[in-house]
């Protein structure tokens, strides 16, 4: 257990610390661009859909940035802990921060007096978002360049803003319609991406 | 030398899989904006036409109408529009707010809330609201008028308290306003305007600015991860120590980077602009009118030129300087900033990085505020070349001292 908490508290400072700060910074200045003051349950899931939906983004696609330097890849496989474990305990990292983001991002708009069901808007915003940035996260794992990962997630968000019909199921922005039925797809299909950047990462 | 290495730039981009992602998103993405025939709405206005489109005005009886017919919409949906940091933010008003904005619709209309509310209903009641032109027809000839007796200043100073109540950027303050409202256009007004795309535009300068509009969008975000990709190369083939060691200086080196980068993103905009200008070229012909040939060309590199070289580089700049991926995101946040930013999806360009001008045609109005989209481009141009040089400050720096002057929070941690 001490070997896993020490390695999961190294990525922290060595690595993922930056992209911490940078999305602590993006929820910090969210006051300035989004409100929180009187939503309704549509309105309150545009303010997760449409911006709190990038920590996905941030949090997600740079987990596997260490291991683009060959060196540090090769020294990791080296290890008597596999690679597989090491890249688990970051998404769990990243996975338990999401949770606490959407918590406090609810806990603020419940603060401002928004009507909404909480439990529905918590599972669907946390669908979503881990939904986007698995998608980063699958790309730079198996492409290696973590500028894919975000090219890639960045332009399915964009591609919502004006084509979501072409994505069924598994466009975005759907609470905002009123529709949660995505939930039971986009978590399992986002679980597929997390194993599948891992493995087809490893062993391809 | 600098040729050979900008050859030798331009040869890695295409060797890169981002590249490739970049070109197809930009083709597809404009085929589908501007693919189907967008020109059959470009014939002489005839009389007796049920609308002639929209023109500016600045009367005010009509920016009163149409500014109480807007905070009526607003107020019924509870929903006002704002853009404190020219980022769009919705505003929800509570009871007691709500009560007061009503009590202003009514003092301004002499109506009260439900007599106001049951107008409306009758007005968009009375179009085709199933169809897209119904509904778009509807919302442009909706205007609320005020009571006869209520004086202009008097206007000015119930949306001060609107502005108060709903908080900065609404469309509300005055200075939005005064510029104009959109009214519906009249047949005259429609005539003049055809015979402005025949003589100034000659058809397809009209097109070139919608060209425009949509590429500046998907250019605000794509060049990012070229620019980002580009200087990021080195350290991850872990060759950076070399090339500080060459003998070339800062500036050639960072220069080939440059315009290969800017070159090759913009060389997808001049292929695509050449194979879509044609049909419309044609177009032109057909309505006896001798097409400018060179509109497009002309457009894209005083309108989307200066927005690729701002783009890369700012991310040349803070990718040197972070040497991390930090530009990416503090670029699509602009770029998104910009996109909404833009109240109006016609003009206005102020400073914003993506220029709209969603429309096709308007010719008299562009040309009114072709200064300001002048001045825009020219001060992102003389920015990219600012940033330029603080890149090859930044480099040489790192050259010499062979490390980062900022950025790696943690890079001195043992």
């Amino acid at each position: 257990m001490e070997r896993y908490l020490n390695a999961g508290g190294s990525f922290i400072r060595r690595q993922y610390a930056p992209h911490i700060l940078l999305t602590v910074l993006f929820c910090v200045m969210s006051g300035f661009f989004v409100s929180f003051r009187n939503l309704d349950a549509s309105q309150a899931a545009k303010v997760m859909e449409m911006y709190i939906a990038f920590t996905g983004i941030l949090l997600l696609t740079p987990l596997f940035m260490p291991e683009q330097n060959r060196e540090i890849w090769l020294l990791e496989r080296s290890k008597a802990t596999p690679l597989w474990q090491l890249y688990l305990i970051r998404v769990l990292e990243a996975v338990v921060l999401l949770m606490a983001i959407v918590t406090v991002f609810l806990f603020l708009m419940r603060q401002g007096g928004s009507v909404f069901s909480v439990g529905s808007l918590w599972l669907g915003s946390f669908a979503e978002i881990f939904f986007l940035g698995s998608i980063g996260f699958f790309v730079s794992g198996i492409t290696n360049q973590v500028i894919l990962g975000y090219m890639v997630s960045v332009l399915y968000f964009m591609v919502n803003i004006g084509g979501s019909k072409y994505l069924g199921k598994f466009a975005l922005f759907q609470m905002m319609k009123g529709s949660y039925d995505f939930v039971a797809l986009m978590l399992p299909a986002a679980f597929v991406l997390l194993a599948g950047g891992i493995i087809l990462r490893e062993k391809w | 030398m600098f040729g050979t290495l900008l050859i030798k730039e331009c040869k890695q981009i295409l060797k890169s899989m981002v590249y490739y992602i970049y070109v197809v998103v930009f083709v597809l993405f404009l085929s589908s904006q501007l693919g189907g025939d967008i020109t059959e709405n470009l014939q002489r206005p005839q009389p007796g036409q049920e609308s002639y489109g929209m023109t500016n005005s600045q009367k005010e009886s009509d920016i009163m109408g149409k500014m109480l017919a807007e905070l009526v919409l607003e107020t019924e949906r509870n929903s006002y529009a704002t853009y404190p940091m020219g980022f769009y933010k919705g505003v929800i008003l509570n009871e007691t707010e709500l009560e007061k904005v009503k009590a202003i619709v009514e003092e301004c209309t002499g109506k009260n809330w439900q007599q106001v509310t049951g107008e409306m209903t009758e007005h968009f009641n009375s179009y085709d609201q199933s169809s897209m032109e119904g509904a778009m027809q509807a919302q442009v000839t909706f205007s609320v008028f005020p009571r006869d007796d209520l004086s202009y200043a008097e206007f000015c100073e119930y949306m001060e308290e609107i502005c108060r109540l709903v908080g900065a950027g609404s469309s509300y303050q005055k200075e939005k306003w005064s510029q104009g409202v959109s009214v519906p256009g009249t047949y005259e007004q429609a005539v003049e305007e055809f015979e402005a795309i025949c003589t100034k535009d000659r058809i397809t300068g009209a097109i070139a600015r919608l060209f425009c509009d949509y590429a500046g969008i998907v250019l605000a975000i794509l060049p990012i991860f070229l620019g980002v990709t580009r200087c990021l190369r080195d350290k991850r083939a872990q060759v950076v120590q070399v090339v500080y060691a060459h003998k070339l200086s800062t500036a050639k080196i960072i220069g080939s980077r440059y315009l290969a980068n800017v070159c090759m993103a913009f060389l997808p905009v001049i292929i695509t602009l050449l194979i879509m200008q044609m049909p419309y070229q044609y177009h032109a012909r057909t309505i006896g009118v001798a097409p400018d040939l060179l509109a497009f060309l002309k457009y894209s590199c005083i309108w989307l030129l200066p927005e690729i070289m701002v783009v890369l580089a700012v991310a040349f700049f803070l990718t040197e300087l972070t040497e991390n991926v930090i530009s990416i995101f503090v670029q699509v946040f602009w770029a998104i900033a910009s996109l909404f930013s833009s109240m109006a999806l016609k003009g206005n360009f102020g400073w914003n990085l993506i220029a709209r001008w969603n429309a096709l045609g308007d010719t008299t109005a562009f040309w009114q505020q072709r200064q300001e989209l002048l001045l825009n481009r020219g001060f992102y141009f003389v920015l990219s070349l600012v940033m330029f040089v603080l890149t090859i400050v930044i480099y040489e720096k790192k050259r010499r001292e062979g490390e980062t002057i900022y950025g790696k929070i943690f890079k001195r941690r043992r």
